[in-house]
């Protein structure tokens, strides 16, 4: 079938925010699918409240709206905009419940808008636990037995007839609380018990137990003709038990038998056809090892985290075939763009091992419940390819950033074989390493895989790379044991450090093609990884197509953590595409399978590696580019400078030693001197007793912090020398390579600038205010630009220092500084020289391609010659506010108090013709309801209780019941505000946790002056907020920048529906 | 070389006809074997390919690196018949190693000789540049030159004679409606079944048997089955199928069958550079439009233009290059394809040519 002639004009739905479980992959599908559709010629109407993304970018569609993704706000759109189509399955679970809102709403039908993808049938078959049931009934597929009770011997009668060990599923309790394991009658008859009495509705799902199954992952792709066929199989090392997001997966599936595999795809297709899914579908399974036997786990009718896996995977560009047949292709019709010569209904097939590994975000979060299990936690992920899989396993290791080149965690070294044994039976984010180090010190496979169920295949492996590193620590290295060990994807410096010994010989990796056929058909699209074989494709492919071309490399910004997220990948695809324009060969290297940076088609060639010294030499020793650059990148990429200068090779842009010069105190330091800006006092301190000595030369509070550091890691403000105690043990016990610096930590205005430079002259977009004083990460704040309070002679202050620093620093290229106002001067808090979080955002509400100058810059050309000016840019006419997004109900025991540590996840955009009501859509789209009624309960630090009158006073006057602990509900009545005194957690009922989960609050204002302990009880009430999904503010600010909403009389209905395409 | 305890085992080599060599490990047994080169893309079989008569006289390249994982069922009644087998690693700890043996050990078993720490994507990638070549596993590169001569004039054996049926072999059916005559060319078995669920009583005899031999006991239908090798190699074989064309007995002719009637048609054979093999083949189905992903092995395929309109209507196609996969005969009742219709992950795609056929028997007896 050729494409569908209705359809002209259609309206994708992105994803949102970046949250847990919903990252950059639905923009890379996003991306894929709005060029899909454009060069089809179909108008393309775009929504998604993420200003960060590609997809938001102006070339990648006609209409965009970056709105709150509420129901109410794209009806409004369908209205404005008239598509005849909307596009939800690339959206993410997000996109594909607003498809579903809409259809059920009715709108569709009454504009005649087609829903493009899945329809509203097939979404539900698959969405709802009991149609999917009834529909997997019907063909014969079978499911995993489960049943909602509500009595005892109801939950002891159903496991009779299903079979022991069951899961018991309290409904509505907090956390999971009350549920369990059964593995007999007694113990379900216990769990039960409590259970019912923790579910608010006494009801418990009662599921049977496939834990220690195998989890197989099929990625399915149909069309409308019926044509299906599986893009990829994988497994996940961990058995069921734990979500596949925090999972380490491998493609295509290794542990299954032939029968086994035909058996599963088999299942994939009937159960996608019995859906009728038009597109892109995940199916997942459980399988039990040794016995044919397999359950359906679940079914995502969508484009998914594991279909941005599995494209990357194999080369095959699921989201791109998944638009396709949306408009109306078939698949024997659309070609597969990587070989040129075959099409989409060519099954993959891969020569190769893949390998992705989550990244998580307790590094940050120290007090993090790092146990995982169904509740997915990794903030991102790194793939790896190999020939073999601990080749695979080897890359991944040390793409994910923990500081390691093999699975030897530090903190594991010294635990006995008993020590590590008994560690294997927890499942945690460092679970792996502890079975890898368990296994060098003696433990069996068979015992590791008795507890943890692993396949022996993986363990063998695991056992394969101890032994290597034992062989390498004894006897000679020989020319042999040299390649075997590079073969198992040991680095030449570990190999040394092992060995003690010189390198026999030293070579480059050579690199193969991801082609998706196993070289059955002649490929076009060069994508590449590694390996230790003779022949080298990437070399060969540079060969056969010359050109005149200068070559640059791009390095790309790794797994998205917290701190450095999408981003950074939106900085590197936009730096490739104005090195493409300006006549360069642009090859990028990266490890993030989530990405668009790492889409075959974004760079004129791929290097899917890690990206360490070492690696990366490789691919300069193939690619031998002119030059590179490193400031899009983040710090994964900045880390490399001072190695690739070493290597010689030229880093375009700013100078490597400027990069040393900001981040060096000292040297940072006797630069401002030098230029006579000022900056918060600061110290450096490498113990305990010298951090409290200075803290009280100084004065509190203060700031603590590691040198060099990214997003705050690690950041804390200190109003006591027991804030300073307990700081200092943390960082002593991971490492004390860099000293601690101290600031004074000033409360003031916090304004961040980013400005392009070209050498001589400086551009700024644009100054950005913080709504939060300073003392919160930046990444955290709410922030406006323009800003709305700043008087002239700072803002000329500002500007000044800018453009003094970035002469200084000799920055080409981009520049990031944060600046604090206190009483009425202007300090610097810090400068990047580098690309930041904000310049997607500012790029796109001023109109100023940011990164595109900043490239064209660092190539020689000069501002005042690209037609933006210098200087300051014009302010915009509309205001924006970004607000942050965090994933804190998914992190157990994670303090939400915002504080110099940055915890959020992701980012909206509100934008609008003024601050209150650009503001009003930021917070929308965060997720703000607005209920403009209720009760409001605040506990406060006592510095902060005068302010909190204020606030007490404004939510009294909306008619709030207000609620505060002792202290503060005394202050309050004192000044007459009404408000209801209640018990702290640690008395005795009622307290606090019973008001809470009465219902009865719909706010809470808590700041607290100790640290992040989750035994505190400030901490403990915060948590209790976030699992009663109660809005938490813990910066009076932000509490006052929600009241200023509340308080206003028209609503997100009154505001403007803005296509940025038209400002 | 990927796999330590692979190394220990001596050096092995693959020679091209081209003069290429490739260095490797043995494995398997030791020794030289003479074949023609064919690479299979499929990830996850590696037991049944090489059972598959239709590699006789063929070297095994597989595209996939890791192989083995689950070990070899020392128990499956097929032998192997590659005359070699080419990986890059294969398992050393199988995930069924209690009960199953290493792919090492079952290729000794067999006499199987292998080769293992190639890179295989590079020699898939010169197969697929230059054509099928011919190839030799040996354990030393002495008198190359003596080796190159002998790969020129190498020619895969006819192997029919080697691999079909010594006698009559009788497999009924559950709930028989029909009988069917099937002379075996060099086929797996697992087809079968798919006819036996259907009610279909076989009869298996010797490649060689007359026509007259497979009429004689009134059979419903005759299939014409797969095999190994050049269709030309087959004259006698040739003829007998043409006498059954003139039987009226519905034909259902799969792989080196489809080819077989094709030739006796008066169709044309041709020889494709590399071959189709592997689980991922996508071949179009010219009634609906559909796509069906099937599973293929053959390096000969009937040629399109000489497909003559008025005996034969083309009933599919691969998509990739647009070869037949498919006929159904016009002045005979018979519906042959190039793929194999039970096997791997593509069957369920496939199984309705067998509801066809059956019906084709059914409309047999009815005339009856």
């Amino acid at each position: 079938m050729p494409k569908r002639e209705d359809i002209k004009k259609v309206l994708v739905i992105g994803s949102g925010p970046i949250v847990i479980g919903q990252a950059a992959e639905f923009d890379y599908a996003g991306t894929q699918a709005c060029r899909a559709l454009k060069e089809e010629g179909i108008e393309v109407v775009l929504i998604n409240s993420n200003p960060a993304t590609i997809m938001t970018d102006k070339v990648m569609a006609d209409h965009i709206y970056i709105e709150p993704l509420r129901l109410d706000v794209v009806k409004r759109i369908l209205e404005k905009e008239r598509p005849d189509s909307v596009l939800a399955t690339l959206g993410g679970q997000t996109g594909l419940n607003l498809g579903m809102e809409l259809a059920a709403d009715g709108i569709l039908e009454r504009l005649n808008i087609k829903l493009l993808g899945a329809n509203p049938e097939t979404i539900r078959k698959a969405e709802d636990r009991q149609a999917f049931k009834d529909t997997m009934e019907e063909i014969g597929e079978p499911c995993i037995l489960s049943k909602v009770i509500e009595t005892v011997e109801d939950a002891l009668d159903f496991a009779e007839e299903i079979g022991y060990p069951v899961v018991v599923r309290p409904a509505y309790t907090l956390g999971g609380t009350g549920g369990g394991f059964a593995n007999n009658r007694q113990e379900l008859h216990d769990i039960c018990e409590v259970g019912l009495r923790a579910s608010m509705i006494h009801q418990a799902l009662i599921e049977k137990s496939v834990a220690g199954w195998k989890e197989i992952e099929y990625e399915t792709v149909r069309d409308a003709n019926g044509n299906c066929i599986t893009v990829c199989s994988m497994e996940n090392i961990d058995p069921v038990g734990v979500h596949t997001g925090d999972s380490i997966v491998v493609a295509p599936a290794q542990t299954l038998t032939a029968p086994e595999a035909v058996m599963m795809r088999s299942s994939a297709l009937n159960i996608v056809t019995a859906l009728g899914i038009e597109g892109g579908c995940n199916v997942q399974f459980a399988l039990k090892p040794n016995s044919m036997e397999y359950a359906v786990i679940e079914v995502n009718p969508r484009l998914s985290r594991s279909s941005a896996l599995a494209s990357k995977a194999t080369g095959y560009p699921i989201a791109k075939v998944a638009t396709k047949i949306a408009i109306g292709y078939t698949l024997d019709e659309i070609v597969n763009t990587v070989t040129g010569n075959t099409y989409a209904c060519n099954e993959p097939a891969v020569d190769y091992c893949v390998l992705k590994f989550p990244k998580w975000p307790f590094d940050k979060f120290v007090y993090g419940n790092r146990t995982i299990g169904t509740q997915m936690k990794a903030t991102g992920e790194v793939m790896s390819i190999g020939t073999s899989f601990e080749l695979a396993f080897m890359k991944a290791v040390r793409s994910i950033e923990l500081g390691i080149d093999t699975p030897n965690l530090p903190k594991l070294l010294d635990l006995t074989k008993e020590e590590l044994y008994d560690m294997i039976s927890h499942c945690d984010d460092e679970r792996i390493f502890v079975i890898y180090q368990a296994m060098k010190k003696g433990v069996t496979a068979q015992q590791v895989h008795d507890i943890t169920m692993i396949d022996h295949w993986f363990l063998s492996k695991l056992k394969k790379i101890a032994t290597m590193e034992s062989e390498l620590s004894s006897g000679a290295l020989t020319e042999e044991k040299y390649m075997q060990a590079k073969r198992l994807g040991f680095l030449d410096k570990t190999i040394e450090k092992l060995s003690g010994q010189q390198l026999p010989m030293q070579r480059a990796a050579a690199y193969k093609m991801v082609d998706t056929c196993a070289a059955e058909f002649d490929a076009q699209t060069p994508y590449f990884y590694s390996t230790w074989d003779d022949e080298n494709e990437a070399a060969l492919h540079i060969e056969e197509n010359p050109n005149d071309k200068k070559t640059i490399l791009v390095f790309g910004s790794g797994p998205i953590r917290i701190g450095q997220g999408i981003e950074f990948d939106y900085c590197s695809v936009h730096c490739v595409k104005t090195l493409k324009e300006q006549g360069y060969e642009a090859i990028i290297a990266n490890n993030n399978p989530e990405t668009v940076s790492t889409d075959f088609d974004t760079s004129d060639r791929l290097y899917f590696d890690p990206l360490t010294p070492e690696d990366v030499r490789s691919v300069v020793e193939t690619e031998k580019p002119y030059a590179c650059v490193v400031q899009f990148g983040g710090q994964t990429a900045i880390k490399l400078s001072q190695h690739l200068n070493e290597m010689g090779l030229k880093i375009l842009g700013t100078p490597v030693d400027s990069i040393d010069a900001a981040e060096d105190k000292e040297r940072f330091d006797a630069l401002l001197e030098s230029l006579n800006i000022p900056r918060p006092k600061g110290e450096t301190v490498f113990t305990t007793e010298e951090a409290l000595e200075s803290a009280n030369r100084l004065g509190y509070p203060v700031l603590l912090r590691p040198s060099y550091v990214l997003g705050g890691q690690n950041m804390i403000i200190a109003y006591s020398d027991a804030d300073v105690t307990e700081y200092m043990a943390i960082i002593t016990s991971h490492e004390l390579e860099n000293p601690v610096l101290i600031d004074k930590y000033m409360m003031g205005t916090e304004v961040e600038v980013d400005a392009i430079c070209d050498g001589e002259d400086f551009l700024i977009p644009g100054i950005m205010e913080h709504v939060e004083r300073a003392g919160i990460h930046s990444g955290d704040s709410i922030s406006v630009y323009p800003s709305q309070s700043i008087p002239q002679k700072h803002k000329d202050t500002i500007i000044k220092y800018t453009a003094d620093m970035a002469k200084a620093l000799k920055v080409v290229g981009l520049v990031n500084v944060q600046y604090v106002i206190y009483e009425d001067q202007v300090y610097v808090i810090e400068v990047n020289p580098r690309s930041s979080r904000t310049v997607p955002y500012i790029s796109k509400v001023t109109g100023v391609p940011m990164v595109d100058l900043a490239t064209r810059c660092m190539l020689g050309e000069k501002l005042k010659d690209m037609g933006f000016g210098t200087g300051l840019y014009r302010e915009a006419d509309y205001v924006s506010v970004k607000v942050p997004v965090f994933s804190f109900e998914k992190l157990k025991d994670v303090d939400v108090a915002l504080g110099p540590e940055m915890k959020s996840t992701g980012e909206v955009l509100g934008i609008a013709k003024t601050f209150q009501d650009a503001l009003l859509k930021g917070l929308t789209a965060a997720g703000y309801k607005f209920k403009k009624q209720g009760g409001v309960l605040i506990s406060v630090r006592d510095t902060d209780k005068q302010e909190a009158l204020e606030i007490a006073d404004r939510f009294a006057k909306l008619g709030f019941d207000i609620y505060a602990t002792s202290g503060t509900a005394h202050l309050f009545n004192k000044n007459m505000i009404a408000a209801s005194s209640v018990k702290k957690l640690s008395e005795e009922g009622p307290n606090i946790a019973d008001l809470l989960e009465s219902g009865k609050v719909d706010y809470v204002v808590s700041t607290s002056a100790k640290g992040r302990l989750p035994a505190l009880d400030s901490v403990k009430l915060r948590r209790m907020t976030i699992e009663h999904a109660i809005p938490c503010l813990t910066a009076l600010d932000t509490a006052t920048a929600l009241l200023s909403c509340l308080e206003m009389d028209h609503t997100i209905d009154d505001l403007e529906l803005i296509d940025i395409t038209q400002i | 070389m990927a796999e330590n305890a692979q190394s220990k085992v001596s050096k092995a080599y693959l020679v091209l006809e081209d003069g290429t060599v490739y260095e490797g490990y043995s494995m398997g047994k030791c020794g030289k074997a003479v074949g023609e080169v064919v690479f299979n893309t499929n990830c996850s079989t590696y037991q049944d390919l090489l059972s598959d008569p239709t590699y006789s006289g063929q070297i095994v390249v597989q595209t996939y690196p890791l192989i083995g994982n689950r070990g070899v069922d020392p128990n499956a009644s097929s032998r192997l018949v590659a005359s070699g087998y080419v990986v890059r690693e294969w398992c050393v700890e199988p995930t069924d190693a209690h009960e199953y043996v290493t792919l090492d050990e079952f290729l000794q078993e067999d006499g199987i000789t292998g080769l293992c720490g190639v890179d295989t994507r590079s020699l898939t990638r010169r197969i697929r540049k230059n054509g099928v070549m011919n190839g030799a596993i040996v354990d030393s590169l002495e008198n190359l030159e003596d080796l190159l001569k002998e790969l020129k004039d190498y020619r895969v054996p006819p192997a029919i004679g080697k691999v079909t049926v010594s006698e009559p072999v009788r497999l009924e059916a559950e709930n028989p409606k029909y009988e069917l005559a099937v002379p075996d060319y060099g086929m797996r078995r697992g087809i079968l079944d798919f006819l036996r669920q259907r009610g279909c009583n076989i009869t298996l005899y010797p490649a060689y048997t007359s026509a007259q031999e497979l009429l004689k006991n009134n059979p419903d239908g005759v299939m014409l089955s797969d095999g190994p090798g050049d269709p030309w190699d087959n004259p006698e074989i040739i003829e007998i199928i043409k006498e059954l064309t003139k039987s009226g007995k519905p034909l259902f002719g799969v792989g080196l069958g489809h080819q077989l009637l094709a030739v006796a048609a008066g169709f044309e054979i041709e020889k494709l550079p590399v071959g189709h093999r592997g689980s991922n083949q996508p071949a179009r189905r010219l009634d609906t439009g559909r796509v069906l992903i099937t599973s293929q092995n053959h390096g000969y395929a009937v040629a399109k233009e000489s497909v003559k309109d008025e005996i034969a209507q083309i009933t599919h196609v691969n998509v990739n290059d647009g070869t037949v996969e498919g006929l159904s005969y016009k002045t005979f009742p018979a519906l042959t394809v190039q793929f194999e219709p039970s096997d791997g992950p593509g069957y369920q795609d496939t199984a309705y040519l067998f509801d066809q056929y059956v019906a084709m028997l059914e409309g047999g007896n009815a005339n009856a």
